[in-house]
C-alpha cells in the first residue's frame, strides 16, 4: 500500500578465481503496468540507490539492504545490477515483482475541519476582543483555545486515529 | 542639588545638537526649560536621563552620572516624555501595574493615583480608546508611580483642557511644595512657566542663553509688561508725569505704548486710575505682552552667539 | 518578578489581546489552511506520499513561522518607537540585555503559539503515516533556532534603524534568500560556492534535515552538523541583536 516501506536483501558473491575490483551495485525499479512500462526515477522512492566496494576477493560476498518507500500505485519489478571496473558485462539479479495499491494520503475529513476551524477560532477571538474588549480576559481566551483543542481531541477519537500518528 | 549640568555638548549623526547647555535644579523647585522648536530641550532631557552620551560637559542627576548609573538613577526619577505612548490593548490600571513592576512595584496605590490625575472613571476602558488629554494624564500618573524625588515633564499640559491644565498645575505645585519634589518642566507655554516655576532656563540653538530664578531673570532683563492704550485725544496730555518704573511712548496719532518695568511698585489697575485722574482720556487698553514673553523673545531672536557670554 | 519575564509576559499577552498580533496568527493559520486545502483539492497532490506531505507541511510551518518572527522582531523596537512606547521602556530600570531577552522571549512565545497552531495541520495531513512524531520533534528542534534566529536578526535591524518598513524589507529579503534554495539553480548548487551556501544556510540545514529524517529515515546523529549550523545561526543573530539593542534608536 502507498506509504509502506519494503526492504530488499541482496547477496553478491565472487565465484571467480580473481578478486573483482571497483565493484558497483545499484537498484533499479521498473513499472510494468500494461501500457505504462517505464523505468522509475528513484528520487522519492529511496535514498539508498547504490553501493560501491573497492575490491571483492574470490569467494567473498557483499550483502546489502535496500530500503524503499512505496510512492505510487502500480505493478513494479526490482532488479539489482552489478558492474566492475575491468569487465564490460553487467550482471543482474532475478527480478522481484510487487503491486502497490492506492491509498489517499490526504483525507478531507481530517483536513477540512482543521483548515476552516483554526482560522475561524482566531477570527472568533478577534471578534470577541473587538466587540467586548474589556470584558474578555486572557483567561477566557485561554479557555476558548482549550475548548478548541478538546474539540480536535474528540474528533480524532471519533475518527479512530490518534492525533500524533499511527 | 537634584540636577547639576554644565557645558553639555552632544553630536547626533555628526551634527552638533547641544553646544553649551547648563541646568541647575534644587529640591522642591519647579524649573521651566524654555526654547523654540528644535532648540535642544528634549535632547537635553535625554542627556540628563542617560539615553544619549554627551560629547563633553558634566552631568549629575541625584548625585549620579546618568551615563554610568542610569538604571539606579531612573528608580528615583519620574518622566513624562515628549510623546507619551502606551499599549492600547491594556487598561490603565493594568498598564500602571505592569510598568510599576519593572521598577519593583508602585509606591502609590494605583487606583488612588488614577483618581489623582482624573482618570478614575476611565479605569475600565482600554487605553486605545483614550483621548490625547487622557493619555497625557495617564503619562503623568506613570511618572508619579515611584513617588520620585525628581520629575521631568516634557510639555505636560499638551492636549489638556483648561480645567485639566489647572489640575495638573495644582498637582505639580503640591508635589514641589508639599513633598519637596524637584520638577523640570519643558514647555512652550510661557503662561505655565509664569504660574508654576521658581527658576527658568532658556535654550536657543543648542545653548543655554539664560538661566536663573524667575524673579531675578525678569528683573535683570527688564521683563516688565506693556500695554497699547488708545486715547480720545492726539497723544497724552502735555507735561504728564508718570509713576516710577512707568514709561510711555507714542505709537500713532491716538495710540501709545505704556510699559511697566519689572519690579516697579505700580500695579496696572492703580496706574489706569492714576492716568485717568491726571487727564489721560483713555478709550481702550490692550495687553501687549511683555514679562517672560518679552525676555524669551529677546533671548531667542537672531544670532545668539554674542549673547551667551553676556547672559550666563 | 524579573524584568525579562515582565517584558516577555507583556509581549506574549499581546498575542492574545491585541488585534494586530491576532491578525498575524490568523494570517499564519490561513497560509497553513490554504496549503492543506491545496493538498486535499488537487488530485495529484492528494496522492503524494505521506512522508512527502508531512515534510512539505513542516517546511511551510517553519517558513510561515519565520515570517511571523520577522514581523514581530521588526515591531520589537521600531514598532515600539513609532508608537512612542519605547522611551518609557528605556526609562525603566531595565538593562538593554534584559530588554532584548524579554523581547526575544516574546518572539519565542509567538513561535510557540504558531507551533501549537500548526499541530492540528500536521496531524490532519500526516495522521495516516508513520512520520508525524518525527516531523513534530524535528520541527521543534531545528525549526526553533532557525525561526528565533530570524526574529533576532529582525530585532537587530529594528533597533538600529528604528523604522518598521526598513527593517521589515531588509529582514524579509534575507529570509527569502535563505528560504529559496531554488534561487541558485542546480548547476550553481553543485559548485563550491553553492555547496558552501547550502552548508551554511540555516534554512537549508533545517529543510534538508526534515527531508533526511522524515522521508529518508536518517538517524539523529547524522543531523548533528546541521543542528550545529542552526544553533550557530541563532547565536550569531542574538549577538548582533544584542549589539544593536545596546543603544536603540528611540527618537
Amino acid at each position: 500500500m502507498m506509504g509502506d516501506r519494503l526492504r530488499f536483501h541482496s547477496v553478491i558473491r565472487n565465484t571467480g578465481p580473481k578478486p573483482v575490483e571497483g565493484l558497483t551495485t545499484w537498484i533499479n525499479l521498473l513499472e510494468v503496468d500494461p501500457g505504462n512500462e517505464q523505468p522509475m526515477d528513484l528520487e522519492d522512492w529511496s535514498a539508498h540507490k547504490a553501493v560501491t566496494r573497492a575490491e571483492l576477493p574470490p569467494g567473498k560476498t557483499l550483502e546489502s539492504e535496500w530500503l524503499m518507500r512505496l510512492i505510487k500505485r502500480g505493478v513494479y519489478r526490482v532488479v539489482i545490477c552489478v558492474a566492475s571496473r575491468n569487465r564490460r558485462r553487467v550482471f543482474t539479479s532475478p527480478t522481484v515483482e510487487f503491486r502497490v495499491t492506492q491509498k489517499p494520503v490526504v483525507q478531507s475529513r481530517r483536513i477540512l475541519p482543521v483548515a476552516f476551524g483554526v482560522p475561524l477560532m482566531i477570527g472568533l477571538i478577534m471578534l470577541l476582543r473587538r466587540f467586548c474588549p474589556y470584558r474578555v480576559s486572557e483567561t477566557t481566551d485561554t479557555l476558548l483555545m482549550l475548548c478548541v483543542a478538546f474539540f480536535f481531541f474528540l474528533m480524532s477519537r471519533r475518527s479512530g486515529a490518534h492525533p500524533l500518528g499511527g | 542639588m537634584l540636577i547639576e549640568a554644565d557645558h553639555i555638548s552632544i553630536e547626533l549623526s555628526g551634527r552638533p545638537v547641544l553646544r553649551d547647555v547648563g541646568l541647575h535644579l534644587n529640591e522642591g523647585e519647579v524649573y521651566g526649560l524654555l526654547g523654540p522648536n528644535g532648540a535642544g530641550k528634549s535632547t537635553t532631557v535625554h542627556v540628563l536621563l542617560g539615553l544619549y552620551s554627551r560629547s563633553s560637559g558634566s552631568v549629575r542627576v541625584m548625585e549620579q552620572d546618568p551615563e554610568l548609573r542610569a538604571p539606579a538613577m531612573r528608580r528615583q526619577v519620574g518622566v513624562l516624555p515628549e510623546r507619551a505612548g502606551f499599549y492600547g490593548w491594556m487598561r490603565p490600571e493594568e498598564y500602571l501595574q505592569w510598568y510599576a513592576a519593572l521598577f519593583g512595584g508602585a509606591r502609590f496605590s494605583i487606583p488612588g493615583l488614577l483618581e489623582r490625575v482624573g482618570l478614575a472613571d476611565a479605569s475600565e476602558r482600554p487605553i486605545g480608546e483614550f483621548s490625547r488629554g487622557m493619555r497625557q494624564r495617564l503619562g503623568i500618573a506613570r511618572a508619579l508611580l515611584q513617588a520620585p524625588k525628581l520629575l521631568i515633564l516634557d510639555e505636560p499640559t499638551n492636549g489638556l483642557d483648561p480645567r485639566g491644565r489647572r489640575e495638573i498645575h495644582d498637582l505639580l505645585r503640591s508635589l514641589a511644595r508639599g513633598q519637596n519634589t524637584g520638577v523640570l518642566l519643558c514647555t512652550h507655554l510661557l503662561d505655565d512657566v509664569g504660574r508654576l516655576c521658581d527658576a527658568v532656563g532658556i535654550i536657543h540653538r543648542g545653548r543655554t542663553v539664560l538661566e536663573g530664578p524667575l524673579s531675578e531673570v525678569l528683573a535683570r532683563k527688564g521683563g516688565g509688561r506693556s500695554y497699547r492704550v488708545r486715547l480720545e485725544t492726539e497723544g497724552p496730555p502735555e507735561n504728564a508725569t508718570l509713576p516710577t518704573g512707568v514709561h510711555a511712548r507714542t505709537l500713532s496719532k491716538r495710540w501709545c505704548l505704556v510699559h511697566i518695568t519689572a519690579g516697579a511698585p505700580t500695579r496696572p489697575s492703580r496706574l489706569w486710575k492714576y492716568l485717568l485722574e491726571t487727564g489721560w482720556r483713555i478709550v481702550e487698553i490692550h495687553d501687549a505682552g511683555g514679562g517672560l514673553e518679552e525676555v524669551y523673545l529677546k533671548c531667542t531672536r537672531g544670532d545668539d552667539s554674542a549673547r551667551v557670554g553676556d547672559e550666563r | 518578578m524579573n524584568p525579562v519575564f515582565l517584558i516577555a509576559r507583556k509581549e506574549a499577552g499581546r498575542l492574545l489581546l491585541d488585534q494586530w498580533a491576532l491578525a498575524w496568527l490568523l494570517a499564519f493559520s490561513a497560509v497553513l489552511s490554504g496549503f492543506a486545502l491545496l493538498l486535499v483539492s488537487n488530485a495529484e497532490l492528494s496522492l503524494l506520499d505521506n512522508a512527502q506531505v508531512v515534510y512539505m507541511m513542516a517546511g511551510t510551518v517553519m517558513s510561515a513561522g519565520a515570517i511571523v518572527a520577522v514581523i514581530l522582531g521588526c515591531d520589537a523596537f521600531a514598532g515600539e518607537r513609532e508608537r512612542c512606547t519605547l522611551t518609557p521602556l528605556l526609562l525603566a530600570p531595565v538593562s538593554s540585555r534584559e530588554l532584548l531577552l524579554g523581547k526575544a522571549l516574546g518572539v519565542s512565545a509567538a513561535w510557540g503559539a504558531a507551533y501549537l497552531l500548526a499541530m492540528p495541520y500536521l496531524w490532519a495531513v500526516g495522521a495516516g503515516g508513520q512520520d508525524l512524531v518525527q516531523a513534530i520533534v524535528y520541527l521543534a528542534l531545528f525549526g526553533t533556532p532557525v525561526v528565533l534566529g530570524f526574529g533576532c536578526l529582525a530585532m537587530a535591524f529594528s533597533a538600529k534603524t528604528g523604522n518598521v518598513i526598513t527593517s521589515l524589507v531588509t529582514s524579509l529579503i534575507i529570509l527569502l534568500l535563505a528560504a529559496s534554495p531554488l534561487l541558485i539553480g542546480p548547476g550553481l548548487r553543485g559548485t563550491v560556492i553553492g555547496r558552501m551556501f547550502d552548508a551554511l544556510n540555516p534554512f537549508a540545514a533545517a529543510l534538508n534535515t526534515f527531508d533526511a529524517v522524515v522521508i529518508d529515515n536518517e538517524t539523529f546523529t547524522k543531523q548533528l552538523v546541521r543542528l550545529t549550523v542552526t544553533f550557530v545561526w541563532l547565536g550569531i543573530t542574538f549577538a548582533v541583536a544584542y549589539c544593536a539593542a545596546r543603544r536603540p534608536r528611540f527618537r
